[in-house]
């Protein structure tokens, strides 16, 4: 991991104001990525990590007021104009989305689309553009590359498509890589195709991810750390496997024991009581308190910060399990 | 006796432009009263087929579907209503199965308005009882759907399946749409209404870990054609069928230190208007032979040595043996 990070997300938070109140969707998240590093970020819908991942490209719906920081490659992102960010979209930072489907134009083929943004970010002619393109088609195993580039979007399949959406983000050389869910949609068979050929890519090109996603079993296959998200806020971060071995955060403990696992059987599943908390409407004190089994008073009182705990893992709870060193992490990522 | 839902040779086929795609090919099984067999397979499979013809919402081509030993399909209207009480059906997403424009009282109350005539305080004390059955308070009733989360409104759909009694319920992927926390909730109590209600299941998903928490036998489907059956542990433990293998091994595993262990199929389900000669699988499978692009397998019984227990394969090369170090 290099000095700087590639993504370093500061103290940040996005609201939205309602008549009925103001919509906190994401709340005090801070975490940074490093050159070449998986990044996960879990969390069940509507715990804001779709609303996390926009804002690391400026692209938080009016009327969202986003406070705080995200520096991408070390340049700020938070209150730049969409002209200032044009060269950061699809250039320096790629996004790609759960359904490639509806993130294509039906009416151009994919080559169009394609050599379109490589033209732009790229600065290439027409015949150079199409060559960047068929490279990038064969970087994706793509069957095909010069039959593909004549296709529509509905002439594809879903696994396909994908493949054309890794294409299109990776052909401008981008260093941060946010996909959001990019294999939810996708037939489980597929989906390893994916996580295969984004693991490769990784690999070869160093490149960082931001990986959006509610399964636990991809996090564990291709992700070197990972970030879990409860009502709008971070409550617990560190490596992939000691949070897989033993998660410290009771939210996450639950997430874990509710994952139906291949070879359990029929051994019980022990399911979340409740419902995730409306974000206009938090509960006082920590958000998880009302459908945890360790609350106390001070849960109900105080709204836990982040602490650092060992092997550079950090947590926001009162009765965290583990190792909790006492250190208060501020508003900026630590050595984390 | 014979099993409470018996299927014989099931045939749907759809016209297209492009002509006819047979999304179900002669599927035939049973559903014994009380137990629970899962339909698994990818997208396009015709799991979803199967569901829709058994309750009729489709018509089939082909073949026939008897309960208790009734045959559907050529009864008189009214004898048809009472066969059809017996069983119900849950579908994948809540958000477009519930009509937005009905309180849960009508919701939950409709079959039992319908079908048993029931009116006024009997039929809304009936709807409260069916929702405390799935964990829903009596404030809800008259509520719209708008009004629940996911997991409330497959809550209240289950209410519904089982409001007239039913010995068999078809579960559409009823969890697919649903958070893993809710997910496990309404797999719970699923599990908790079998017992107490002596129901059988047809569960429909494309999660071969939900089907290992909830089934008692599996059928891996493919194209239209069941290629494997038999009990889930031993199917998923020990699976014959290169298929069902290929499935397991593209499950990303709760476990770091198999990382990289993920063996990707290679390429795509064929377009089912252009299913290959032979095995449909063949094109995928690493273990085709010259004979498998020739003709298709037909779906054979055989008893295993080992353990004594019958599995259906459609292979001429199944495989053998338990996958290594187990599927943990």
């Amino acid at each position: 991991m290099s000095a700087e990070p590639i993504l370093a997300i500061g103290d940040l938070a996005v609201e939205f104001p309602l008549l009925s109140g103001t919509v906190e969707a994401v709340r005090g998240c801070s975490l940074s990525i490093g050159k070449g590093e998986v990044m996960a970020l879990v969390g069940e819908s509507g715990c804001g990590k779709s609303m996390l991942a926009l804002a690391c490209l400026g692209l938080v719906p009016k009327p969202g007021i986003v406070r705080g920081s995200v520096k991408v490659a070390g340049r700020e992102v938070v209150g730049r104009t969409d002209r200032e960010l044009a060269d950061l979209r699809g250039g320096r930072a790629a996004m790609i989305f759960q359904n490639p489907a509806s993130a294509l134009n039906p009416f151009f083929t994919v080559g169009a689309q394609l050599q379109e943004v490589v033209a732009r970010h790229r600065g290439l002619s027409r015949a150079a553009a199409r060559q960047a393109v068929i490279a990038a088609f064969e970087d994706v195993r793509l069957p095909d590359p010069k039959i593909a580039l004549g296709k529509y979007p509905h002439q594809m399949s879903g696994g396909q498509l994908q493949r054309v959406m890794i294409a299109m983000a990776v052909a401008c050389r981008p260093v941060l890589l946010i996909a959001d869910e990019p294999t939810t949609a996708l037939d489980v068979t597929i989906q390893a195709q994916i996580i295969v050929l984004l693991r490769d890519l990784v690999e070869r090109t160093d490149l960082s991810v931001l990986f959006i996603t509610h399964d636990l079993g991809v996090v564990a296959e291709f992700c070197d750390r990972v970030a879990v998200m409860y009502a709008g806020a971070i409550v617990e971060r560190g490596p992939v496997a000691d949070f897989l071995e033993e998660p410290l955060h009771p939210y996450a403990r639950m997430l874990l024991a509710a994952v139906p696992r291949l070879g359990a059987g029929r051994a019980r599943l022990e399911a979340i009581s409740g419902q995730v908390p409306n974000l206009a409407h938090l509960p006082r004190g920590c958000p998880f308190h009302p459908r945890c089994a360790k609350t106390s008073d001070v849960c109900r009182r105080d709204d836990p910060v982040m602490r650092r705990a060992a092997r550079g893992r950090h947590v926001a709870c009162h009765h965290a399990l583990g190792a909790i060193d006492g250190g208060v992490t501020g508003s900026s990522e630590d050595a984390a | 006796m014979s099993a409470l839902l018996q299927v014989r040779d099931l045939r749907k086929s759809y016209a297209t432009r492009h002509g006819p795609v047979r999304a179900v090919d002669g599927i035939s099984f049973d559903v014994e009263a009380g137990r629970t067999v899962a339909l698994v397979g990818e997208s396009g499979c015709g799991k979803s087929t199967i569901a829709l013809t058994l309750v009729r919402l489709l018509e089939a081509d082909g073949g026939e579907v008897r309960f208790e030993d009734i045959r559907l399909g050529q009864l008189s209207r009214r004898d048809d209503i009472e066969v059809r009480r017996k069983f119900g059906i849950v579908f994948q997403n809540p958000y477009s199965s519930l009509d937005p424009k009905m309180r849960v009282l009508e919701i939950v109350g409709e079959p039992l308005r319908t079908v048993l005539g029931m009116r006024g305080r009997a039929l809304r004390e009936r709807v409260i009882m069916h929702l405390e059955q799935v964990g829903l308070g009596p404030e809800h009733v008259d509520r719209y759907p708008h009004e629940f989360s996911g997991g409330q409104r497959q809550r209240i759909a289950i209410a519904r399946a089982v409001a007239l009694e039913p010995r068999l319920l078809i579960l559409d992927e009823p969890t697919a749409a649903l958070d893993v926390s809710i997910q496990a909730q309404v797999l719970n109590l699923l599990i908790e209404l079998q017992r107490t209600l002596n129901l059988a299941y047809l569960f429909i998903s494309h999660n071969l870990a939900t089907v290992e928490y909830v089934a008692d036998e599996v059928m891996v489907m493919y194209l239209g054609r069941i290629v494997e059956a038999g009990p889930v542990e031993a199917v998923f433990a020990a699976p014959r069928h290169p298929y069902t293998r290929a499935l397991i091994d593209s499950i990303p595993l709760l476990d770091p230190s198999r990382r990289g262990t993920l063996q990707p199929l290679g390429g795509d389900v064929p377009s089912p208007l252009d299913v290959p000669e032979g095995c449909a699988f063949a094109p995928r499978c690493r273990y085709r032979s010259e004979r498998c692009t020739r003709a298709a397998p037909a779906l054979e019984e055989t008893v295993l040595e080992e353990t004594g227990e019958r599995r259906r394969i459609a292979c001429f090369h199944p495989l053998d043996g338990p996958i290594d170090g187990g599927v943990a």
